[in-house]
């Protein structure tokens, strides 16, 4: 008996002592934030995740961005209603702060844990790309919300008065951009592997982010002096890479947005790729392949905006067809980016306008399809594989040659003919598609400042020269991110009131009898040059025969008003109620965002 | 290492122990005792057989009255024991009343009573039994052979649905080979962690209830509150369900039997798509809401072809078939923008089989042979599913068991047992690449998609198509379990009991997906070209060159190219070794005192990894095979780990059979928090009261037989949890930015904000219960209990967006969940041998979350949008109230008859609307989908009730303080579940029916089948809803005007409300079962033990308060059975595997 209770005891006592061992059991196949901060590698891994979020592209799976296919502008027409303006204060809305603290972690842990992992270099590199992330995230918060929390330390959970904070002024959020920008512009790597953050690329954002701040300053805000810090900035950032001689124009302007491998093309600074192996896929072309229905398109007033080949505007141009908007007369006297970024016979299949926009589908899909044929899988729903632009060089120039115009307003060096040559001369000089030229497509007349057309359209408000260079972005970043930013920034959303501006709810210039007879029903309209409206009628003799206009259907609705509204501000967006309550029941104060009602 | 040296010592300790203990008489040792007597007695062998009603019984104790040692009946109910004329033999046997008879010849034939009294039924609990009639706890059991033993049913989840109270068993899908869902006493005990109950098999975790073969079942008990199931420790907290499985005989025997089943299973719900009627609502909702151009999505359909497609069915009708091909001109046409179907195809009949056979056999050895007993089983069981085009759809399980047991001395016994089971689900891999199936695109697309119809004899890539050209996927789970144990008798009354086990689960996943080309009509179709000319057709779709009209084609695609084509292998390998010991100590002092004493370890180590691997491009698609694959490479692999050691003692006393105490006390550690937090002490006690053994009660005993009231405390602790809840762990995983070369990027994620201080959630049950029994017949337990999750974990008081992400988890919550049960038994045996059972059981529990993340928050402030806000009953909906539909007359017109428009402004808020007639009317402009004229509330639209009567609809803060007009409308707690189930056998005729439901649930639906408009473009919805929506020429509809919500499960005013909710009550008569059992004067002649065959009728009636819409009542949203987790078909309500009932013929066979 005694024999066993010892062997008890004994047992008892040993389960015991290694009980702690056995209850050990850590995560094996995760990292964490207490043994993760050891090698330069790891630090780049975590610096990886934010390439898809800041680097869009033409996003992936049926999930497109925000870089691409922006069919909320003056560019674009859609089929019934216009896209609104916010105009009443959400129930609920907030901005996201995820990245920020991801970012906030990341500079924290390089400075606190890896000073003495890194190499100063390294090290320098390291928070010049935290500080490079945080300043994109920061600028487009900006962007939206005017003033923002400021914050560039991880905050504990329990730090209610750093969590609660109230917005910051933009001046000091922008302040801080600045400095993370400049401190990512100087210690960058030159070179940190392919398809990686780099000091251009860096350099290349600054162009984006600083002038976009310089124009708020100037026309928003009203304050030049800021204006004149970011243009700067734009402008030093610009130079820099002009001077890199790294970059240069020589695509033709389709095939910058339809191939299948940019890598290695001098037009980019940052590009993203995609792969049918890989499964990495998007759909930019689901529904801008010529086969299948699209409800928006492109504007009369985005027509006629573009620039005739010999460099002047239409009402004045000296070419034979300039008064000629008929698609296929229009590609061959405007400017070639036109005939590069629709189709050029009016098609129903473009539900918004008739012109149907084929940017980012490869000339031979678009035969194809023009021809009766299928556009195939790989052009259709999510399984496209075309490299998307991040980041181009001819925005580059164009960031660069707006910084330096808007400098010369504030008492900067004036814009030379080289500047222009240097920049809007060099776009316009890129190489054509054979399939363009074959069409008739001429490359435009480089501009002049000596004689800069001539636009009876001209905003009076705007310098000649910055409203040529800013229809030189309007052209060359078509259906992009691009326009409704830049609407906001020149504080000019007026542009987008319809009633204001009927061209904004008409499209292509269309000859019904001839081209589209099949679509001469109620419904149809057409607005000739000089603004008449021509409604077709069955009843009426010769009614069918006068549809030959701007292709507007009686069914396209104005945009509600949106300026001019009390406690409406359509450059800024409102924060939701619930928040503010939210921030009210815990004690602190949270302002809604201004121009809008603060109860 | 560990375990092999805790089990080495355990062996250890039993040798001593036999050393000690060899020459102690047992007075379990009846072979030994008897064979004593043997020698001392009088010889006079008296010989007999003992039956009952139906047929010789086995293993009767025979015993002579005043002498010790017994005997005990063999296979054929005789016996041979040596008694003196004139003494008293006593017979007797659970479940039978025992019967004394005097000796008065050499052979005595005694036929015994069974015994009504089910108290005398002894009860697995936790590391024993208990005779019922002693239990404290709340315990209930089953009875095995009753209720599942003649049923088509694969596993024994679905056996035990509706059959004990509080056990509540939900099967969300008619998927094969998936488990049932089953919660213990309230559907929600913890939100991080499980809620689940744990399923022991012979104090063995198992995974899944599937992989057990109901056939090796002996005995189910379901422990339901702390008193019961704490012993069992840090997973025990939401309940036990404890299977014992079959064992060897107590008496030298040999038995085989066979049974089997053979079934039938079809569609239990009609599942009607509509046809025409959903395309005129997809009609009606793009006028209604001025939409320009066609309607539809991918197919379109407008006036025009709307008109076109009732010609067609007057024309084509029941002459063209299902799988006849499409044609262009006939079936559809393409206007050079938009195309337009003709065709109503039938998605149902093609997809859905009618008649899946399934079928399962059970072959079992068992007896003893000297001292050794065992018990041999193999079970079959192959049931197919309901996919109609796949190659394989189906779910095949085998299952082996062996139980060894043998006395290696007086005092020793040691038992082995090995169990193995091998479950297959073969299944089509779908091609869609969505996560979702092809039974969602079953009920997604209108019935002018054409499906199962070739065109130009290319398969359609359509769902018919994908699942009949996919490869098959093989789901492979086997499970191996392999035990060893040794019980030793240390003194009268003092044993000890050792095991240890070794389960490991081996599961697979092998798919492969071969290049798909079909004819793709999703996007324009191309023109038709022979030989490089247009073809003409006529207007039946026939090629003329005559007139007609100029012909299309649906494009012939490689939507899966080669180079997609894949094979991908996924494997888990799991350990688990589990050793429990337990030392019991039972005596009986002064004959009043019972008292029963046990110490005891549980100690259990689980450890898991995974990989899986894929390679693209296969070269050889008939065989796909790895080496047959030439393209990009992929694979990963994961693995984790965790450990739990629990110290437990019991101790029970009983005086005079009438005052019943127990008390537990457990030390329980877990690997799964940060050390200075892993130990916990658990306590519960348990107490009962017989009182009908007390004197004063026996002038009523005639008719209170029995009455017992009993309490019971105790506090269980939970560590269901991911063991990273306190590491802040940052993931490595790909993503989609590529390097330039084809390489995907890796990234190291965010640190997760988590707390460094979660420790266990304590769960503290409190149950009280009483068991009476009336004329030894009818039997009534109820049962009243509460559940508290405290120190439950959730996360944090929610912090602003500032924060950047979720607020860390803790110990915050709590939750409390109360309610009862009540289960009644009745049991009788009329004088010319019919026997009537009848046993019926209700239950309900309600969870209320008494502590959530917002408890910081005023009440009046809290969020309605909070699904655990403080307060909250668990399952709440909240919304509108429905009054009736808006009808023309409730609005003001114009001398032209057309809508005045007027302005609202309420809070600040001015949007245009209809104006309503009448003094005062109530608007709710907040419904309006944007700000045209054609969102504004018209006829037809819902009326909802102004609760708050301020005179405006709103969700007003959408807090509780202001809920605006929502109130609490239903709850999705299933309630009030029953059971009942009536029995009768006559000669050898047995008859049973079981009847199940659910009492009161509701859900507001998601998707297609149960929100009418939810998505008109994809344009499939029931056939319930297409005939009863609100048009100017059906006023008394019941659903609203048509409105397409775009894939919204809310919006216009299609939003959550009384009348839309959906009733998820339920009735179900789940098994009608008749047999017949040959009789013993049969049997003896054809050599059998016993034989019956039986015809069973499984899920053959159901009532519902769906109004006919295709969804089974079970359904959870979202639940998608074994293939896929979570959000299962978009989450949509009853997209999945239809639901079936089987019907279905057995026999049953001994030897």
């Amino acid at each position: 008996m005694k024999i066993k209770y010892s062997i008890a005891l004994l047992t008892a006592t040993l389960m015991f002592s290694s009980c702690e061992k056995f209850l050990d059991r850590p995560q094996l196949t995760s990292a964490n934030d207490d043994n993760a901060w050891t090698t330069e590698e790891n630090v780049r891994l975590y610096a990886n995740k934010y390439y898809t979020d800041f680097f869009e592209g033409y996003g992936s799976g049926f999930t497109l961005g925000s870089s691409y296919l922006l069919s909320f502008s003056d560019d674009v027409v859609r089929q019934g209603n216009q896209g609104e303006f916010t105009l009443a204060v959400p129930n609920s809305a907030i901005w996201s702060y995820t990245n920020i603290r991801s970012i906030n972690i990341m500079l924290d842990r390089i400075e606190n844990r890896m000073s003495s992992v890194l190499s100063e270099e390294a090290y320098n590199h390291w928070t010049g790309i935290g500080k490079f992330f945080r300043a994109m995230r920061y600028a487009d918060l900006v962007t939206t919300y005017g003033d923002v929390p400021y914050l560039d330390k991880p905050i504990s959970d329990s730090d209610y008065d750093a969590l609660f904070k109230d917005r910051t002024p933009r001046n000091e959020v922008m302040d801080a951009v600045y400095e993370d920008l400049t401190f990512a512009f100087e210690n960058v790597r030159l070179n940190d592997g392919a398809q990686t953050v780099n000091r251009y690329v860096v350099a290349g954002f600054i162009t984006r982010l600083a002038l976009t701040e310089g124009s708020w300053q100037k026309y928003y805000y009203k304050d030049n002096e800021r204006a004149k810090k970011f243009f700067e900035l734009a402008k030093t950032a610009g130079d820099y890479l002009i001077a890199s001689n790294k970059y240069d124009i020589v695509t033709d302007y389709r095939s910058q947005f339809t191939s299948e491998d940019l890598k290695g093309n001098k037009d980019m600074i940052m590009y993203r790729q995609y792969d049918e192996a890989i499964n990495v896929k998007h759909a930019v072309l689901s529904t801008h392949n010529l086969a299948d229905n699209v409800t928006y398109g492109a504007s009369a007033d985005l027509l006629k905006a573009f620039i005739l080949n010999d460099g002047k505007v239409w009402q004045n141009s000296e070419l034979e067809n300039a008064k000629n908007f008929a698609t296929t007369e229009l590609f061959k006297t405007r400017d070639s980016r036109l005939e590069a970024s629709f189709h050029s016979k009016p098609t129903p299949r473009n539900r918004g306008s008739l012109l149907y926009l084929t940017k980012f589908l490869p000339r031979d899909v678009e035969a194809r399809v023009a021809a009766g044929g299928a556009a195939g899988t790989a052009f259709t729903g999510a399984n496209n594989t075309t490299d998307a632009p991040v980041l181009r060089y001819a925005e580059v120039l164009l960031n660069w040659i707006e910084a330096k115009a808007e400098l010369a307003t504030l008492g900067g060096a004036a814009v030379t003919q080289g500047d222009i040559d240097q920049s809007i001369n060099k776009i316009r000089n890129r190489p054509l598609a054979p399939e363009a030229i074959a069409k008739g497509v001429v490359k435009t007349a480089p501009m002049s400042l000596g004689t800069l057309p001539v636009d009876p359209e001209r905003d009076v408000t705007v310098s000649a020269l910055i409203w040529e260079i800013r229809r030189e972005r309007r052209m060359e970043m078509t259906f992009e991110y691009s326009r409704i930013e830049d609407l906001k920034r020149w504080s000019k959303l007026n542009y987008m009131d319809t009633d204001a501006n009927p061209d904004l709810l008409a499209g292509a210039w269309v000859d019904f009898p001839t081209q589209l007879p099949d679509e001469i029903k109620d419904g149809l309209s057409v607005v000739k040059l000089n603004g008449q409206v021509e409604v077709f009628n069955a009843l009426t003799p010769g009614s069918k025969e006068k549809m030959i206009g701007f292709y507007r259907n009686t069914n396209t609705r104005g945009r509600q008003t949106f300026l001019g509204l009390g406690n409406v501000n359509p450059y800024l967006s409102p924060v939701g109620r619930n928040q503010i309550n939210e921030y009210a029941s815990r004690g602190y104060v949270l302002s809604q965002t201004e121009g809008w009602p603060q109860n | 290492m560990r375990n092999t040296l805790l089990f080495s010592i355990a062996l250890g300790l039993t040798f001593s122990a036999e050393a000690n203990t060899a020459k102690v008489a047992n007075a379990n040792n009846l072979n030994a005792a008897t064979s004593y007597l043997n020698s001392r007695l009088v010889q006079n062998s008296v010989q007999g057989t003992v039956s009952d009603a139906s047929g010789p019984i086995p293993g009767v104790t025979v015993s002579v009255v005043g002498v010790p040692g017994s005997t005990i009946t063999d296979v054929n109910g005789k016996f041979t024991i040596n008694a003196p004329l004139g003494s008293t033999i006593r017979f007797s046997s659970i479940g039978y009343l025992s019967q004394d008879v005097k000796v008065t010849s050499n052979s005595i034939n005694v036929t015994l009573q069974e015994e009504d009294n089910s108290l005398e039924e002894v009860v697995v609990v936790g590391y024993g039994t208990q005779k019922k009639e002693h239990l404290t706890g709340a315990v209930s059991s089953i009875n095995v052979k009753e209720v599942m033993g003649s049923r088509p049913i694969p596993d024994a989840g679905r056996g035990m649905q509706g059959t004990i109270p509080g056990l509540s068993i939900t099967i969300p899908s008619g998927e094969v080979g998936s488990d049932p869902i089953m919660k213990i006493r309230g559907q929600v005990a913890s939100i991080a962690g499980s809620s689940n109950p744990l399923i022991l098999v012979d104090n063995v975790e198992v995974p899944s209830i599937n992989l057990i073969n109901p056939s090796d079942i002996e005995s189910i008990s379901v422990l339901k509150d702390a008193a019961s199931s704490s012993i069992y420790g840090a997973k025990a907290a939401f309940g036990v369900i404890l299977i014992t499985t079959k064992k060897g005989a107590n008496t030298d025997s040999q038995s085989i039997s066979y049974t089997n089943n053979l079934s039938l299973q079809s569609p239990f719900k009609p599942i009607e798509i509509a046809g025409i009627d959903g395309l005129e609502y997809t009609l009606e909702a793009h006028e209604n809401q001025e939409q320009p151009g066609p309607a539809g999505g991918f197919w379109r359909v407008n006036r025009e072809s709307f008109e076109k497609i009732k010609e067609w069915q007057q024309k084509y009708g029941g002459i063209v078939g299902n799988y006849d091909p499409v044609l262009y001109g006939r079936d559809w046409y393409y206007d050079g923008v938009d195309k337009f179907g003709l065709r109503l195809y039938d998605p149902a009949e093609v997809m859905i089989k009618n008649n899946a056979f399934s079928h399962l056999h059970n072959l079992g050895i068992n007896g003893k042979s000297g001292k050794t007993s065992y018990n041999l089983s193999a079970g079959y069981l192959g049931q197919q599913g309901m996919m109609k085009p796949a190659q394989q759809d189906d779910f095949t399980r085998y299952n082996g068991t062996i139980n060894l047991s043998t006395k290696v001395s007086d005092a020793l016994t040691v038992r082995g047992g090995a169990m193995y089971s091998n479950g297959t689900k073969r299944y089509p891999n779908s091609a869609t690449g969505f996560t979702a199936d092809p039974w969602l695109y079953l009920y997604r697309w209108s019935r002018l998609f054409p499906i199962a119809a070739q065109e130009h004899g290319t398969d359609v890539r359509d769902p018919y198509f994908d699942t009949q050209n996919a490869h098959t996927g093989h789901k492979i789970d086997r499970y191996l379990n392999l035990n060893l144990g040794t019980t030793v008798n240390i003194l009268d009354g003092w044993d000890f009991n050792a095991d240890y086990a070794f389960s490991t689960q081996n599961n697979s996943n092998n798919t492969s997906m071969p290049s798909f080309t079909g004819a793709w009509h999703w996007y324009a179709p191309v023109a038709w070209n022979e030989n490089g000319s247009q073809v003409y057709v006529d207007e039946n779709g026939m090629p003329t060159d005559n007139g007609g009209v100029p012909a299309y084609r649906f494009p012939v695609e490689t939507y899966i190219t080669k180079e997609q084509s894949n094979i991908y292998k996924q494997s888990l390998f799991s350990k688990r070794h589990t050793f429990n010991a337990f030392t019991t100590y039972n005596k009986t002092f002064n004959q009043d005192h019972d008292v029963k004493v046990m110490l005891g370890t549980n100690v259990v180590a689980y450890n898991w990894d995974s990989h899986w691997a894929r390679r693209t491009n296969l070269i050889n698609e008939q065989n796909p095979q790895f080496n047959f694959a030439t393209g990009v490479e992929t694979n990963g692999a994961d693995a984790n780990w965790d450990s739990q050691v629990g110290f437990f003692g019991r101790a029970n006393y009983a005086y005079k059979g009438k005052y019943l105490v127990e008390g537990n006390l457990r030390y329980d550690g877990t690997s799964k928090f940060p050390s200075h937090l892993r130990y916990r002490w658990y306590p519960s006690v348990s107490a009962g009261w017989v009182m009908s053994n007390e004197s004063f009660m026996e002038n009523i005993s005639d008719v209170l037989s029995f009455a017992k009231i009993r309490g019971s405390w105790g506090n269980i602790g939970d560590q269901s949890v991911s063991n990273s809840l306190y590491v802040p762990t940052m993931d490595i995983v790909k993503n989609s930015w590529l390097n330039g070369s084809g390489q995907q990027f890796f990234q190291l994620g965010t640190p997760g904000s988590v707390s460094n201080s979660i420790t266990w959630q304590d769960i503290e049950h409190s149950n009280i219960g009483a068991d009476l029994r009336f004329f030894n017949k009818l039997g009534v337990v109820f049962e009243y209990f509460q559940r508290k999750t405290n120190n439950m974990i959730i996360p944090g008081e929610s912090l602003p967006a500032t924060f950047g992400a979720n607020a860390p988890q803790g110990n915050f919550g709590a939750l409390r969940t109360r309610g009862w049960e009540v289960n009644l038994d009745f049991n009788h045996r009329f004088d010319n041998g019919l026997r009537i059972t009848a046993n019926a059981n209700l239950a309900d529990a309600i969870s209320v979350i008494t502590k959530g993340a917002d408890w910081n928050t005023p009440w009046d402030n809290r969020l309605l949008s909070t699904t655990y806000s403080t307060g909250r009953t668990y399952g709440d909906i909240f919304g509108y109230v429905t009054d009736r539909l808006y009808q023309a007359g409730d609005f003001a017109y114009d001398a032209n008859g057309n809508h005045i428009v007027t302005t609202i402004i309420h809070e600040g808020n001015a949007r245009q609307t209809n104006m309503l007639a009448g003094d005062n009317p109530i608007y709710q402009t907040q419904f309006q989908t944007g700000t045209a004229n054609w969102g504004y509330i018209s006829p037809g639209d819902v009326k909802f009730v102004d609760v708050n009567g301020d005179g405006y609809i709103t969700n007003g803060k959408n807090t509780n303080g202001d809920p605006g007009d929502r109130m609490k409308i239903g709850n999705s707690t299933p309630r009030y579940e029953y059971g009942f189930r009536l029995g009768a056998d006559y000669k050898g005729f047995d008859m049973s029916v079981f009847m199940q439901g659910v009492g009161k649930r509701e859900i507001w639906g998601a998707g297609q089948l149960a929100i009418p408009g939810f998505h008109v473009k994809d344009g499939a919805m029931p056939q319930a809803i297409a005939e009863d929506f609100w048009k100017k020429d059906r006023t008394d509809a019941f659903y609203p005007r048509a409105w397409n919500l775009n894939g919204e499960a809310s919006g216009q005013t299609m939003v959550p409300q009384s009348r839309y909710l959906l009733d998820m009550s339920y009735f179900k008569i789940k098994n009608i079962t008749v047999g017949y059992a040959l009789q013993p004067n049969v049997l003896n002649r054809v050599h059998l033990k016993n034989a019956r065959i039986y015809v069973s009728l499984e899920n053959f009636f159901l009532f519902d308060n769906l109004r006919g819409l295709p969804i089974d009542p079970e359904t959870i949203s979202g639940n998608g059975g074994n293939l896929t987790s979570g959000n299962y078909n978009l989450g949509r309500t009853g997209t999945g595997n239809p639901s079936f009932k089987s019907a279905s013929l057995g026999i049953q066979i001994g030897l």
